[in-house]
């Protein structure tokens, strides 16, 4: 059977976002970080952060230039080892369990990596297969993404050296999403997209969030986070400085950039 | 008709190619054919100056070669007409514009029978041609021979068609099937090693006078000329252009227009009945039918895409895999004749095996050096080293994939290379088989020194390739001495060989259990770009 064979698939249903795991949850948050210290030579990067991220939040990292907040991520994401502290990614320590704290999470870094002698359909089904996706949900869920992000279908014949910056960040942005995680993490996502896309996944982050699935998103816009993230929490010196629910907060837009320039000693 | 002809030339000829891409290519194919020829005149020269005194043995020689050209010729018509008539791309184009089945069917016959004619003429023709010269036949020889390419089209071609479908199913079933495809090509290997390594015996033989004088006795004459008779299609041939019987004409012709006739058969069912099946596969072409395969299957086929793409991996690396049996062995067979000449024989003789050590010598030498070209295991992910991290792969699988591949290439034309060795009789048993194993032994520990190279790159800086190069150098060099230390104090053979191996073993053991026992660390510390 071919895929396309399968005609049931309803490109705007967003089932593809709902959780298959919401039963089996090991831990009361999504991602625990607990006095992380992490250094590059004498370089002291991270110094005992703290951070606790609960189910089916939309959480807003930030923080200025070379803080610590992609270190912070690597770290998490098991790409990076870390001096001190624990990390656990759905209850899974990522240093002990790491095999099983990975097939939580969706990862999507500032610079796409995918690999570019491959089709853009090559690469989804390399990561379909490395996560076991089923050839049902695998059809589903990649159309489906695809026509969110605006994603030709098409495209996805060409060789992926031959797309552009953004066309890449999008189909690395389907492929984290294609085996349905638990948790997406982003780093920096918005980097390269048109204001199209930005706004398309502004809508699909809050969306995973609505379906009870954890965004923990880092970016340098303070408009997009202070827009549709439920809390943020801003790292300076190595920790966690100031943990916000935005909900609570009337003049979020306007409040939540204030507060980062007061952190770091400046006035807007 | 013209335009389709055209087009089909335009595609040989590499259309979408560079001008520079299209000069080189075609650089290296003068360069081959002349070497071919070259080789193949000289040859053929060579034995009909040395035994053309003796009757019909110049016409059996010559009939020999023909033989053997005709297979190859036959071999790349079948391969052309399976490019030319089964390319989906070229049907589904054709099928939406305004030519009739019949123009189609004619243009490539025309395109087929022009290259046949043209590639006949550069390989057959030198043969006739040198032929008539040490004959010394009239110059309207020289004039009829150049129909020879024209003659041979119908049968040589007709064969062609006649197995070209079946072929195109088998090539089919092949691209299906991993490990079918795999054996195929083991079989191929050997069986090319095979042959090469005859081939390669014949050369020695011919290129000293004495070698020649054993290799055509009186027997092996006699039964070339008994071979005559039954060589078609060249035994018609040969009374046609060389013997100018017209009686052989008719039933010549009769008989390669019905071979034509049944392999055009053959191959128009065959085109009509591909092309019905692409016209309807086109509407489905850009459907994917995804079927989920394992975590190893996954990594395997993208580590060969890498791999594919990878113009070290192409030129300096497979390139050179393949070629390697050829170097190697005419490495080896000049070495043993530098041993048993002169003053170097007297020195040979303090130190028994000395020739033995030396072709295992430039056995580890010729594997590991090749597979430089393949140990970026690292490198060639790029950014994607972050993928490598973040997937739920364990990393030792991972990292055992990237190594093994290259590896088992490497092993494939290590061990293609030590049966020529044995097979031409330049090696012994013993000598083959200690070539392959402490060629194995030190290509895996010259891809574990790489690895662990590759898994310290830091910064952003290039990866430093200085133990890796010393040991490939290094550990050969260690083994010789060693062997030939022990054999000079009358150590047995066997002993020292195993004497030789112990040693690279001892002095690779603690690198090798540094980069087992450290590897999930160095790749945790491997850098991803951001």
């Amino acid at each position: 059977m071919t895929n396309d064979n399968i005609k049931d698939v309803n490109v705007n249903d967003s089932s593809v976002f709902e959780s298959v795991k919401t039963a089996d949850r090991e831990s009361d948050f999504a991602i625990e970080i607990t006095d992380l210290f992490k250094s590059y030579g004498s370089k002291k990067v991270l110094q005992g952060l703290n951070l606790q991220v609960k189910h089916g939040e939309l959480f807003g990292f930030i923080g200025k230039n070379g803080i610590g907040k992609s270190t912070t991520i690597d770290c998490l994401i098991g790409s990076k080892k870390f001096d001190n502290g624990s990390i656990l990614v759905d209850g899974y320590d990522i240093v002990t369990e790491p095999l099983q704290a990975k097939n939580t999470f969706g990862y999507v870094a500032s610079e796409p990596s995918c690999y570019d002698v491959m089709t853009g359909y090559d690469f989804l089904e390399f990561i379909a297969s490395i996560y076991n996706v089923s050839e049902g949900d695998f059809v589903k869920n990649y159309r489906y993404l695809c026509r969110r992000l605006k994603l030709n279908l098409e495209e996805l014949d060409n060789r992926i050296s031959n797309y552009s910056h953004g066309m890449k960040q999008k189909l690395c942005l389907v492929a984290s999403l294609l085996y349905n995680p638990d948790i997406w993490i982003l780093d920096e996502p918005t980097v390269g997209l048109d204001i199209m896309a930005v706004e398309e996944l502004k809508k699909m982050m809050r969306e995973y969030a609505n379906h009870g699935k954890t965004v923990f998103v880092t970016s340098h816009n303070i408009d997009l986070v202070s827009r549709i993230c439920d809390r943020v929490a801003i790292i300076n010196e190595g920790k966690v400085v100031a943990l916000y629910d935005l909900n609570k907060e009337p003049n979020r837009r306007i409040q939540l950039p204030r507060i980062f320039m007061h952190i770091y000693g400046e006035e807007l | 008709m013209l335009n389709l002809l055209l087009k089909d030339f335009k595609l040989m000829l590499g259309s979408k190619q560079s001008l520079s891409q299209r000069i080189i290519s075609a650089i290296f194919s003068v360069l081959f054919f002349v070497i071919f020829v070259v080789v193949e005149v000289f040859l053929f020269k060579t034995i009909l100056q040395t035994i053309g005194n003796i009757n019909g043995a110049s016409d059996a020689f010559l009939t020999v070669f023909l033989c053997v050209t005709t297979v190859i010729i036959t071999v790349s018509d079948l391969f052309n007409a399976k490019r030319l008539f089964f390319d989906g791309k070229d049907i589904e184009q054709l099928s939406n514009r305004p030519v009739t089945n019949g123009q189609i069917i004619m243009s490539k016959l025309l395109y087929l029978f022009l290259i046949h004619v043209a590639t006949s003429l550069m390989f057959e023709y030198p043969l006739l041609f040198a032929y008539g010269q040490i004959i010394g036949r009239a110059p309207i020889y020289f004039f009829t021979s150049l129909f020879y390419p024209v003659a041979t089209f119908f049968v040589e071609m007709g064969i062609a068609l006649l197995l070209v479908y079946p072929v195109w199913l088998f090539t089919k079933v092949l691209k299906k099937h991993f490990l079918i495809e795999m054996a195929v090509a083991l079989v191929v290997i050997l069986g090319l090693s095979l042959a090469y390594s005859y081939v390669l015996d014949i050369f020695i033989k011919l290129v000293s006078k004495n070698g020649l004088i054993q290799l055509f006795t009186t027997e092996s004459i006699a039964k070339l000329i008994a071979f005559e008779k039954y060589a078609f299609p060249v035994n018609f041939l040969s009374d046609i252009f060389i013997h100018t019987k017209s009686g052989a004409f008719f039933p010549y012709m009769l008989i390669s227009l019905g071979i034509f006739g049944m392999g055009l058969t053959v191959a128009v069912f065959a085109y009509n009945y591909i092309r019905n099946l692409a016209l309807a596969a086109v509407n489905i072409r850009k459907k994917h039918a995804y079927k989920p395969v394992s975590v190893t299957k996954a990594l395997i086929k993208k580590e060969f895409s890498l791999i594919a793409k990878n113009s070290d991996y192409i030129f300096s690396f497979t390139g050179l895999l393949i070629v390697q049996p050829l170097l190697l062995t005419f490495v080896v067979k000049s070495m043993n004749a530098a041993l048993s000449a002169g003053t170097i024989q007297y020195f040979a003789a303090l130190v028994p095996g000395l020739k033995d050590y030396v072709i295992i010598l430039f056995v580890m030498l010729f594997t590991v050096v090749i597979n430089q070209g393949a140990n970026s295991y690292v490198t060639m992910e790029e950014r994607t080293v972050k993928n490598m991290k973040t997937i739920p792969v364990p990393f030792s699988k991972q990292l055992l994939i990237k190594v093994a591949i290259p590896f088992t290439m490497s092993f494939v034309s290590l061990l293609a290379s030590v049966s020529v060795l044995l097979l031409t009789k330049t090696a012994s048993l013993q000598t083959a088989a200690f070539s392959l194993l402490s060629a194995t032994v030190l290509l895996f520990i010259f891809d574990v020194v790489s690895l662990w190279e590759e898994l310290s790159i830091r910064h952003g800086k290039p990866r430093s390739s200085f133990f890796s190069s010393l040991i490939s150098y290094l550990l050969p060099i260690t083994f010789t001495v060693c062997a030939v230390i022990l054999s000079y104090m009358k150590v047995s053979t066997v002993v020292t060989l195993f004497g030789g191996l112990g040693v690279i073993i001892l002095l690779s053991a603690f690198p090798v259990w540094f980069v087992f026992k450290n590897s999930g660390k160095l790749f945790l510390s491997l850098e991803a770009i951001n």
